[in-house]
């Protein structure tokens, strides 16, 4: 396998797996109701009540704290305005347990649902998201990517590479390049030598 | 607190029944060898969904909704198309191994990479979420003022429960003589497919990238209580979903009827052969 072959095969699914875990993030809460600004709201659920701290919040990520106060399994939904789009869910919240829905929502009109046992329509209220000011198009995350390669050659086993990404790469117009750098890594000394010396000769 | 049994139950079950098959599978055709892979795989699923559980459980982050169903969702797919590789590929060996001709083609085609991500799939891809409820009731049982451990305990118990059967199922795999077992074996694993492919396409509705999610086939939960013990054995074992969407019904049929037809005929012509019974025991160091 040259350099350039194994390069090719890790960098996609590398760069996959580095974005989807970069934008798929959300900011935890500290439990602290008034520390994100109103968007942390705990849900009591119990097998006939479903009790939000708040039943508005501005617009931006919000943190749902759900507590299973009953005796069932409860899931805990956002919907959207017509009542059945998941704007955000979480599923198996066994009693006794507390379970946090983190979700991106622009202002509008939702539901919010508690379904103890997993059946039926659920416990369902009217949420509001006030407008904020906040960008809800991305989750708003300070994240990037990081290359590393190790190829003998940069000019074909690099340089190549990154071209061929360039022009044909579909998550290239997600990225916004910052900078590169490239070192010299000398061969490693033998018996009685200093590193680089095979340079000099 | 048999809610939180129940899950640990049917999460255990959904992550234990492909391994403990496969398990048996590579005991009995004598491949013994590649059960490390396998292991290997299961190994890094737990650890990995345990440690990005932890992380998002304690971390300053955590998943958001789309993202989490999505995870579920693809990794449920890929893991149809992995296990339903690895039934024919069974099927193939079985063939072979009637006459006892394994060659060494065989032993090094089929690639302890693909156990490793045969492993890593069928544990992964609920590992995520059985891990975030773990790390749940974990926090129940630590929190500050007097935890409660009645959630971990039952949920442990329940993956215990599902380990064990799991392992009588590894047992009586070895009960039937070779022939028949490839047969019902593959067969199971066909059924056990086309649930997690039908799962998998209910997650990605729910993600909002498939459509149709309030297009119900049929809806049992009134029959069948999504909460009940029988419940969480068909959904644990075939995720089976008493309320099932248009697609998801499709998508299993579109899936079990090809795949099913092929694989009988393809018995059936093996079955012209008699296979030789062998008797193995299964040893410890397997299970």
């Amino acid at each position: 396998v040259t350099p350039l072959h194994s390069l090719r095969s890790i960098t996609l699914p590398t760069a996959l797996a580095a974005v989807l875990l970069s934008s798929a993030c959300a900011v935890n809460s500290t439990g602290e109701p008034d520390e994100a600004g109103g968007r942390t709201l705990s849900v009591t659920a119990s097998g006939a009540e479903c009790a939000l701290s708040a039943t508005s919040a501005p617009a931006g990520t919000l943190s749902f704290e759900v507590d299973n106060a009953g005796s069932e399994v409860t899931e805990f939904y956002l919907l959207g305005d017509d009542g059945q789009r998941i704007i955000g869910e979480v599923e198996n919240i066994g009693p006794g347990l507390t379970r946090n829905l983190v979700v991106t929502v622009p202002e509008g009109d939702y539901y919010t649902v508690c379904k103890p046992g997993m059946t039926g329509e659920g416990i369902r209220a009217a949420f509001e998201v006030t407008p904020s000011g906040d960008d809800t198009t991305t989750t708003g995350l300070d994240a990037g990517l990081f290359f590393l390669a190790f190829v003998r050659d940069p000019r074909s086993g690099f340089i190549d590479v990154q071209n061929r990404m360039a022009r044909h790469d579909a998550l290239m117009e997600y990225l916004t390049f910052t900078s590169s750098a490239l070192f010299a890594v000398p061969p490693g000394p033998g018996g009685g030598e200093f590193v680089g010396q095979a340079l000099f000769a | 607190m048999t809610a939180n049994f129940l899950i640990g139950l049917r999460e255990g079950l959904e992550a234990s029944l492909v391994v403990s098959i496969v398990v048996a599978y590579l005991v009995r055709s004598d491949r013994r060898e590649l059960l490390r892979g396998l292991w290997s795989g299961v190994a890094a699923a737990v650890a990995v969904s345990l440690a990005f559980g932890a992380l998002l459980t304690y971390g300053p982050r955590g998943l958001t909704f789309e993202a989490q169903e999505l995870i579920g969702g693809s990794l449920s797919i890929v893991a149809v198309a992995f296990v339903t590789w690895m039934i024919f590929w069974m099927a193939a060996a079985g063939r072979r191994m009637a006459g006892d001709l394994r060659s060494e083609v065989d032993r090094a085609a089929a690639g302890r990479w693909s156990l490793v991500l045969v492993g890593a799939l069928a544990v992964g891809r609920e590992g995520l979420e059985t891990a975030l409820f773990l790390w749940a009731a974990t926090r129940a049982a630590a929190a500050e003022g007097g935890g409660t451990w009645g959630p971990l305990a039952a949920s442990a118990l329940g993956l215990a429960v599902a380990a064990g059967l799991a392992y009588l199922l590894y047992r009586g795999a070895f009960r039937l003589d070779l022939g028949r077992f490839f047969t019902w074996t593959g067969g199971f694993l066909v059924l056990v497919a086309a649930g997690v492919l039908s799962y998998g396409v209910h997650d990605l509705q729910e993600a909002g990238l498939l459509p149709g999610l309030h297009t119900i086939l049929f809806d049992v939960s009134h029959v069948i209580e999504p909460s009940s013990w029988l419940a969480t054995l068909l959904k644990g074992v075939l995720n089976f979903s008493p309320t099932t969407t248009v697609l998801e019904g499709l998508a299993w049929l579109l899936y079990v009827v090809p795949t099913m037809t092929f694989f009988v005929l393809q018995a059936r012509r093996r079955g012209g052969r008699t296979v030789p019974s062998r008797t193995h025991v299964p040893s410890g160091s397997a299970s």
